[in-house]
């Protein structure tokens, strides 16, 4: 009955196994045969946005005009796709670009026009505005109707910014400023800011604020466009008229940040982080404690939207432009919609792009209320300016616009990652002197326009002859193995049986080749090329050895991050064999639903990384967060504060964070030292215990060197884990404060995917699989003077 | 040295089981007491509990007129020879042998020597103390040329030597070896169970063995305990085991090959003697060697007749019409002095044992007369196995269910 009742079980679950991979499989292949089989002689445009704070309804404004796009345009059909936010969106468009296959139209930030027009990816616009004016189209566009700044932002000249062609047409903008809670400036009796308020009263008004329990002045992001920002304000800049002409050492732009970090560190209260140990970023304002949060752009606006009203427990807020120094002063952060230079159907996309950043499609926009439209008469109407919802100041954000500057990046973007982690450490951590901090930066700068990867006269990467040697190898690979497996005398039936045996491993086989075999040679092969990742492989450089001479000698960021890697492994592999051996003690004991609690134990090593790092992030928030929030009263007598684990504390608690947090992940290791704990045989223990051992003494002499093996096994899993940690911090902390959570894995996938060095990115996993190599190696020759072997056996 | 005494002994597992069921035993110092039967007896859960790796369920452990219950295992003196020799798989022969004295140091801080002078000295004697007794541990055991080798690097017989020299050095007052020789191949084992005998000679220790292999306990033992379902099934010398079994168990058990057994009733014969009967066979029974009053009803009682295969001798006969029952050779098994037949006798096979001389001409497939020594018969009841009648004072304890 039962084993009838099984089989019945099995026979369902097999079929139904079967029917839903088959399924998997139909509704793929026919999505893709439909596509290539459509009856469907429209023109095909394929468009890439991001939705971020925008979330849903960006999406569906988005897709509600595309269909009305088509409507209008029966020629043509629209494929939309939102990989979600910014970050997806750049990594997905690099994705798609290198297999020159990339979107015709899709938006651009403003930041990345320089990057992106030396690459060659954008199709320039002029001449398609040209052609609309010469031939009188209704709808099209009137660059004179935008705000001025928000269209240089895309013009480029392959020096600067705001001259040359035009690269993208912006679709909407913001200027900055901050946010100031209204009830906290009643309650320090002060008066509002002004249109046209200054630094001083921007401090005077945080230090007074600072002033009241609990509260705190001013949140004040140190992100390098609004640092830049804050130094224009006084008519300074980080660069004089190129990137090569750093001013960051001019005594005036030493002064203007010194007294911005003097407010941090120096002072308690009056600005977040530093002395007043509060995380940052825009939602510390929500708590109400804050009394001012800046630079930010308009996108903060949807969030702050659901702060609560005073009668509900909330609080009123408003906006207030840049504060003024020398000069009054703005900037202009935007972001366009933008044909690639590789569409195939350029006068389509255009027809697009004059739609989408119609008057129109930014009106629908603007009423998300995350951004400015950049045409003058729309965002002056009432589809932005909403009279009903705060802030109220709106206009604020107009007025900013009238003296606003675009914020411009050289091509290469590590110009900003480098300015920005110093920037953090010089001014928010504050864990190397200003003056050391900007040293470092014009020297990694310099280092970094003197790489031998920049040299002009790197011959193309061979690919003929390497391909040549690598069928060569394939050929002699398969050969030998054919000599070999031939080589014994088989019977006809081994033989077939072997024929069989190979045509089942078949699939995994081709598998492994395809998708293990290849990505590795081609990651060897790029380590000795200079390759960006956005264009087809053809385009790659033969670099030789420079990728990793600029590894080893000239990359402080490479050091660093080996560093930081090599920190959090010293503490994460000790503690997590030590603590994973104590629970497998524990598990081990035989109790009544003893399952029941390796289960427990188990647990969270079989939930998902992405939610976990976001579940660890609240744990660790310097304020209130679930981990300081219990170690707090303990430390509080004896006079210590607990860290701000990734704010200014990061340096010494950064990386132990990240240890403490792979503890989280310690069951598999637990259940491997269960599994060697029940090996041992119970005889030692009860010689041991005859011949008057302790139960300590039985722990070192007998479960420990009967355990070695399974010891030695884990310990090198836990380091090779430890050296490829990536996931949390990318998610929580995206290596920041400065490098100090930067580990290895996240610096290379920086490189690849952000600075698009997928040349240096290979060089880097190769070089890791060096280090990794060199340590497991150095374990394995120390191993025979504490690795009882026979520990295994009895 | 010390005696041992286990009083209404008895160990049970989650409520029911009972493994152990009250066993009495007094081990007298120095006495060399093998406990067997076959597995699932009780006999190395008895073992365990004497050296207090086994809680005790019911009843007492003594050991040197002291009830050690409660005691824990190191503070029993006592040492024991595990069957996988337990030896620490890190540590050399040396260190092996040196463990557990390291354990009972009194002078064990290694920093104290540093300023205490006389801590110092004291610390050192006891350390040679201790290589002093290693070495003489090894030196009797003929291992002391193996001191600095690591286990993995040791044949089996030498493992056991380093087992037994762990338990020797240690100078305990009682010595427990749990099947310490069946992990090691015939020939071997032999040659240690001589030793292990030697061993005793030297030492007088008290030791208590446990073992399944009854030739084994034969040899050993000064005493045989045998054990069946964790009751005590007899207690006597390895002699009076095997010439006086008390019930139909342990006659089975003891003695290689086992007695023949033969289900029958008894008879009165003319002039008072007894016969067995059986299949129209009749033996003649020596009235001498039964007690008739302890002789169940004779006629319908079932009654076996136990005969050891040594007093069986086959002849070969030409014809038919004897008096002795006569059966098939089936099978021959020559050992060079001895020989073993096996016989078809009436549905039943019984064995026989000869010396090779005696017997020279017998060949499988003949027909052969069996001659008993019927002054050597056992006999038991059918029903409930106990040996029947037997007329000398028994030596032997035995306890019933």
């Amino acid at each position: 009955m039962t084993r009838r009742f099984v089989r019945l079980m099995r026979a369902l679950l097999t079929v139904a196994v079967c029917a839903i991979v088959l399924w998997a499989f139909v509704t793929v292949g026919t999505r893709e045969l439909n596509r290539f089989w459509a009856l469907d002689s429209r023109t095909e445009l394929v468009v890439m946005h991001w939705s971020g704070e925008g979330g849903q309804e960006e999406d569906q404004i988005v897709e509600d005009a595309l269909r009305t796009f088509e409507r209008d345009h029966p020629t043509l059909r629209v494929r939309r796709i939102n990989p979600g936010d910014a970050g997806s969106f750049y990594t997905k468009l690099q994705t798609m670009m290198a297999s020159g296959d990339p979107p015709d139209v899709f938006y651009v930030g403003s930041e990345r026009i320089p990057a992106f027009v030396t690459l060659g990816l954008l199709a320039p616009l002029d001449g398609l505005l040209a052609a609309d004016a010469r031939s009188q189209v209704s709808d099209r566009l009137d660059l004179a109707a935008f705000y001025p700044a928000t269209v240089a932002a895309f013009q480029y000249d392959g020096e600067q910014c705001g001259r040359g062609a035009l690269y993208g047409i912006p679709k909407d903008f913001t200027t900055v400023g901050f946010y100031w809670n209204k009830d906290l400036f009643a309650r320090a009796g002060l008066q509002p800011p002004s249109a046209n308020w200054s630094w001083d009263e921007f401090i005077a008004d945080a230090r007074a604020i600072g002033r009241l329990p609990g509260c705190t002045g001013a949140e004040f992001v140190t992100w390098p466009a609004m640092v830049r920002a804050y130094l224009m304000s006084d008519g300074l800049d980080v660069k004089g008229s190129s990137f090569d002409d750093l001013r960051t050492s001019d005594p005036k732009v030493l002064a203007a940040l010194e007294r911005l970090r003097s407010w941090r560190h120096d002072e308690s209260g009056a600005l977040t982080s530093g002395k007043s140990k509060i995380a940052t970023g825009s939602s510390v304002f929500l708590s109400g404690k804050v009394g001012l949060a800046g630079p930010f752009g308009r996108w903060v606006v949807p969030s702050y939207r659901k702060i609560p009203s005073p009668a509900a427990g909330g609080f009123e807020w408003d906006f207030a432009p840049l504060p003024r120094g020398e000069v009054e002063s703005n900037i202009v952060l935007t972001v366009s919609w933008s044909i690639s230079s590789e569409s195939k159907h350029p006068e389509e996309a255009w027809k697009l792009v004059r739609f989408l950043s119609g008057e129109q499609n930014q009106r629908a926009l603007a009423q998300l209320g995350l951004a400015i439209p950049t045409i003058r008469r729309a965002a002056e109407s009432e589809s932005f300016a909403d009279p009903t919802q705060a802030p109220a100041n709106d206009q604020g954000f107009l007025d900013a616009a009238e003296h606003a500057r675009i914020v411009d990046w050289p091509p290469d973007p590590q110009f900003e990652a480098l300015l920005g982690s110093r920037l953090d450490q010089g001014l928010k951590t504050g864990d190397l002197p200003l003056a050391e901090a900007v040293a470092n930066f014009e020297r990694d700068w310099k280092a970094q326009r003197q790489s031998p990867l920049r040299s002009d006269s790197m011959p193309p990467m061979p690919w003929k002859w390497l391909s040549w040697i690598a069928i060569a190898f394939v050929i002699i690979g398969i050969v030998a193995a054919t000599l070999k497996l031939r080589g014994g005398a088989l019977t006809l039936a081994r033989r077939s049986e072997e024929r069989v045996g190979f045509l089942l491993a078949s699939p995994w086989i081709i598998g492994f080749a395809l998708f293990m075999v290849f990505p590795i040679g081609m990651s060897l092969a790029l380590a000795f090329a200079r390759w960006k990742g956005v264009s087809p492989l053809g385009a790659a450089d033969f670099a030789g050895t420079a990728n990793f001479e600029q590894l080893l000698a000239f990359d402080h960021r490479f050091r660093a991050s080996l560093w930081v890697t090599a920190y959090y492994a010293i503490i994460a592999v000790p503690a997590g064999q030590v603590l994973a051996l104590l629970a497998a003690l524990l598990m081990n004991a035989k109790l009544r639903g003893i399952h029941l609690f390796r289960a427990a134990w188990y647990l969270p090593s079989v939930l998902a990384g992405v939610g976990v790092a976001v579940l660890w992030r609240w744990i660790f928030d310097a304020d209130g967060g679930l981990l300081n929030s219990a170690i707090q009263p303990l430390l509080t007598p004896l006079g210590l504060t607990a860290p701000e684990w990734f704010g200014i504390d990061a340096r010494i608690w950064g990386a132990p964070a990240f240890a403490l947090m792979s503890l989280w992940f310690m069951g598999a290791t637990m259940i491997v030292y269960l599994a060697g704990l029940q090996q041992i045989p119970s005889e030692l223990y009860e010689a041991a215990s005859i011949d008057g051992a302790s139960k300590r003494r039985q722990f070192w002499s007998v479960t420990l060197p009967m355990l070695s093996p399974i010891i030695l096994f884990n310990v090198i899993m836990a380091l090779i884990a430890s050296f490829q940690i990536f996931t949390q911090a990318f998610v929580m902390t995206g290596g920041e404060p400065g490098d100090l959570t930067r580990f290895y894995v996240l610096y290379l996938y920086n490189q690849g995917f952000e600075f698009y060095e997928m040349g240096y990115a290979s060089a880097m996993a190769w070089l890791l699989l060096l280090i990794v190599l060199g340590l497991t190696v150095l374990i394995l020759r120390t191993s025979n003077r504490w690795v009882h072997a026979e520990g295994l056996r009895t | 040295m010390a005696s041992v005494q286990l009083r209404a002994l008895s160990k049970t597992y989650g409520g029911n089981a009972r493994v152990v069921r009250s066993v009495d035993l007094s081990i007298a110092d120095g006495e060399f007491i093998v406990l067997v039967g076959p597995s699932g007896c009780g006999k190395s859960t008895t073992l365990r509990m004497i050296a207090g790796l086994e809680e005790i369920s019911e009843g007492t452990v003594s050991i040197a007129n002291r009830v050690v219950n409660a005691v824990a295992p190191k503070d029993r003196d006592i040492a024991m020879v595990f069957q996988n020799y337990a030896l620490y798989p890190h540590l050399n022969v040396r260190q092996n042998l040196s463990f557990g004295l390291e354990r009972r140091r009194t002078f064990k801080s290694r920093w104290r020597g540093l300023w205490d002078r006389e801590y110092r000295t004291h610390r050192r004697t006891e350390l040679a103390a201790i290589q002093g007794r290693v070495e003489k541990a090894a030196r009797t055991l003929g291992i002391d040329s193996l001191l600095h080798r690591q286990p993995r690097e040791l044949s089996g017989g030498q493992r056991q030597r380093v087992a037994v020299g762990r338990a020797l050095v240690r100078d305990p007052a009682v010595f427990l070896f749990d099947e310490p020789l069946s992990n090691l191949d015939a020939h071997l084992r032999g040659a240690m169970r001589t030793e292990l005998r030697i061993l005793h000679r030297t030492l007088r220790a008290t030791m208590v063995y446990v073992t399944h292999d009854q030739e084994e306990a034969m040899s050993l033992a000064d005493r045989i305990v045998v054990m069946k379902d964790g009751v005590v099934q007899q207690v006597g010398t390895p002699a009076e085991v095997y010439s006086r079994p008390t019930n139909r168990f342990v006659a089975g058990f003891i003695g290689t090959p086992p007695m023949n057994m033969i289900e029958g009733r008894l008879a009165h014969a003319t002039g008072g003697a007894l016969t067995f009967h059986w299949n129209n066979i009749e033996i003649a029974l020596p009235p001498d060697r039964w007690d008739p009053r302890s002789l169940p009803v004779v006629g319908e009682h079932a009654v076996t007749l136990g005969i050891r295969p040594e007093r069986l001798s086959p002849t070969v006969v030409s014809g038919t019409g004897s008096a002795t029952p006569t059966g098939r050779v089936v099978a021959v098994e020559r050992y060079g002095a001895t020989a073993d037949f096996a016989i078809q006798l009436a549905g039943l096979l019984v064995i026989a044992r000869v010396s090779s001389d005696a017997c020279g001409a017998v060949q499988q497939g003949d027909e052969v007369a069996l001659t008993i020594d019927t002054s050597s018969v056992h006999l038991f009841d059918s029903v409930s196995g106990e040996a029947i009648g037997l007329a000398a004072p028994g030596a032997a304890t035995t306890t019933r269910r």
